[in-house]
């Protein structure tokens, strides 16, 4: 940033660029674009922004962002309840969501189990999943953590649990390829995890 | 996979700008000593498989008062040709066709390189890990799945380290790394158990033309835990694993380390029937090491269809003229050929090399 700069712009441009996938040259345009702003524009989308934590929450039921208690999934009533479908995160429901093959009920677990960054079983969503399914009459789980090491053990460490105490049908989501890329530049993981979840054709 | 036609490199070593171009067969680089002669066959090792044969600390590969350094290779495969990129300064950068990657497992393995280098007698002097590193690196460029089973099962290893180390021990979580271990664990071992009857054999061939009388040079890969000779599928391997770190928790969680398993594997090397990691004299070590490198260099070269490439820095010192005409046979399978000497004499043996001058950081070639 320039040091000529007036210091409300270097401090906000600073703000910015914490932000993902925003560095200093990039927070330093937006702040200026802002100043061209009309002033009426600048203080709703400050209001947006100082409100953002206390209208948005998060689910009771499934740990998704929601405006009120419950989330548009799980207030639904045209969705599957007998499915749920395992995410590390919100942002990962939509992903799912938009695919437009999916119609049951979704539980997030806030993360991952990683040791190595201090998140733990009992730090996860999980008790909150095993009762979900003691009440309700769940008959599918679908495991949709990531495709690492801890997204497997995860999905590894769920399994157990569940497999002990309820009688369900258990299943991982498939991995591999994304549609519309070019095999050629596969990265090899990616295809070895294609080629171990393929599946029959004929 | 495929073969470097141009190199280019931007301060690294002794290098300020460096472009070079190369043809199948053979290349010769001659120069006296301290010229940088190992330096190309560095940066070529470097864009092979992103690390250094002599230094583990890249930041020495930088020249002296840069920040970074740039490689790029141009190479042919198949018909087909591609660049690879690498630079290297705070972070490292990837690219493959000027487009960034960001996996090392999508840049690694598109050259096959196989180093004959002065490191290479670590393989008898180092330690364990000196022997699975040449396992490691020899396994990563022939098969992609063995890398990501590599990386995956590091990452568990630390994982579950962590996990002993916490109060109390979750054994449930615990018991869930087990199982990520013996899955990457399994396919690791089993790479690395085939390769090493696979390497028995060749040494078998070699032996009777590179060594003296009836001496045999024999490897056995050696099991950080109790295994059945009988084991030989991924599934028994993974239930083998899987039963020794069950039954050495309660000595891993007094350590809290995990004690068995491809990370504490090694492997023994046997002149005659002798041991030679503990007892061979400096010169059967010496042999022992060319010999192993070019039963590795013949190995890999079989699986890979004729496709990898050697770099030899200055071996022929090690060799008496009889070995090193038949070292010198051995290299006409070979597609292509980095060689380093101080010795013009060996460009008699070497008819339709291209050769280049080296002095002082300055490379000419002056043979096609
Ligand atoms: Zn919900």
């Amino acid at each position: 940033m320039s040091n000529h700069y007036p210091i409300p712009i270097k401090e906000l441009s600073q703000s910015l660029s914490s932000l993902p996938g925003v560095g200093k040259r990039t927070s330093e345009r937006l702040t200026l674009a802002l100043l061209d702003w009309e002033s009426d524009d600048l203080r709703r989308l400050g209001e947006q922004i100082s409100t953002l934590k206390e209208k948005v929450t998060h689910c009771d039921i499934c740990g998704n962002l929601a405006e009120k208690e419950l989330c548009e999934v799980c207030l639904n009533p045209k969705r599957n309840n007998d499915v749920i479908c395992v995410v590390e995160y919100p942002q990962q429901i939509a992903a799912i969501d938009n695919c437009g093959r999916y119609n049951g009920l979704y539980h997030v677990l806030g993360g991952k189990i990683d040791p190595l960054s201090n998140i733990h079983a009992e730090n996860l969503r999980i008790n909150q999943l095993i009762d979900r399914i003691k009440e309700n009459n769940i008959r599918e789980i679908i495991l949709s953590t990531s495709p690492d090491v801890e997204g497997e053990a995860t999905a590894v460490y769920l399994a157990n649990e569940l497999k002990d105490q309820f009688q369900l049908n258990i299943s991982r989501i498939a991995l591999g390829i994304p549609v519309g890329s070019d095999l050629t530049y596969a990265d090899s993981a990616t295809m070895a995890m294609a080629l171990d979840s393929r599946r029959p054709l004929l | 996979m495929g073969l470097f036609n141009e190199i280019t490199a931007i301060h690294f070593r002794n290098f300020t700008k460096l472009n070079l171009t190369f043809s199948s067969g053979i290349n010769v680089f001659v120069g006296e000593n301290g010229q940088g002669k190992t330096n190309i066959l560095e940066l070529i090792y470097f864009i092979s498989i992103l690390r250094s044969f002599r230094s583990n600390n890249l930041k020495n590969l930088i020249q002296w008062q840069q920040n970074s350094f740039l490689l790029s290779g141009c190479v042919e495969c198949l018909n087909s040709k591609m660049k690879l990129s690498v630079q290297l300064g705070e972070t490292r950068s990837l690219y493959l066709n000027n487009t960034k990657i960001n996996r090392a497992s999508e840049f690694i393995g598109r050259i096959r390189c196989v180093p004959f280098v002065s490191e290479d007698i670590y393989l008898v002097y180092g330690s364990g890990s000196d022997r699975r590193k040449f396992l490691d690196i020899t396994l990563s460029q022939l098969y992609p799945d063995y890398l990501s089973a590599l990386q995956n099962y590091n990452k568990a290893v630390k994982s579950r380290n962590r996990l002993l180390k916490c109060e109390p021990v979750n054994f449930k979580a615990i018991g869930v790394f087990d199982s990520i271990l013996a899955t990457a664990g399994a396919l690791i071992t089993q790479y690395r158990y085939r390769f090493c009857n696979r390497l028995n054999e060749h040494l078998t061939d070699i032996s009777p033309i590179m060594l003296a009388g009836n001496d045999r040079i024999k490897i056995k890969y050696e099991f950080s835990y109790d295994i059945s000779e009988k084991v030989q599928t991924q599934e028994e391997f993974q239930r083998s694993y899987l039963n020794a770190l069950k039954k050495n928790i309660d000595k891993d969680s007094q350590y809290k380390l995990t004690s068995v398993g491809p990370h504490r594997d090694d492997f023994l090397i046997f002149f005659n029937e002798k041991s030679l990691n503990n007892f061979g004299s400096e010169g059967e070590c010496r042999i022992t090491v060319i010999i192993l490198k070019i039963a590795s260099g013949r190995l890999s070269n079989e699986t890979d269809n004729n496709n990898v490439i050697y770099i030899i820095d200055d071996v022929f010192g090690e060799l008496d003229e009889k070995r090193r005409e038949s070292f010198l046979t051995y290299l006409q399978d070979i597609k292509q050929v980095f060689i380093t000497t101080t010795d013009n004499k060996i460009l008699d043996c070497l008819p339709h090399s291209s050769v280049f001058n080296i002095s002082n950081g300055k490379v000419v070639k002056c043979k096609e």
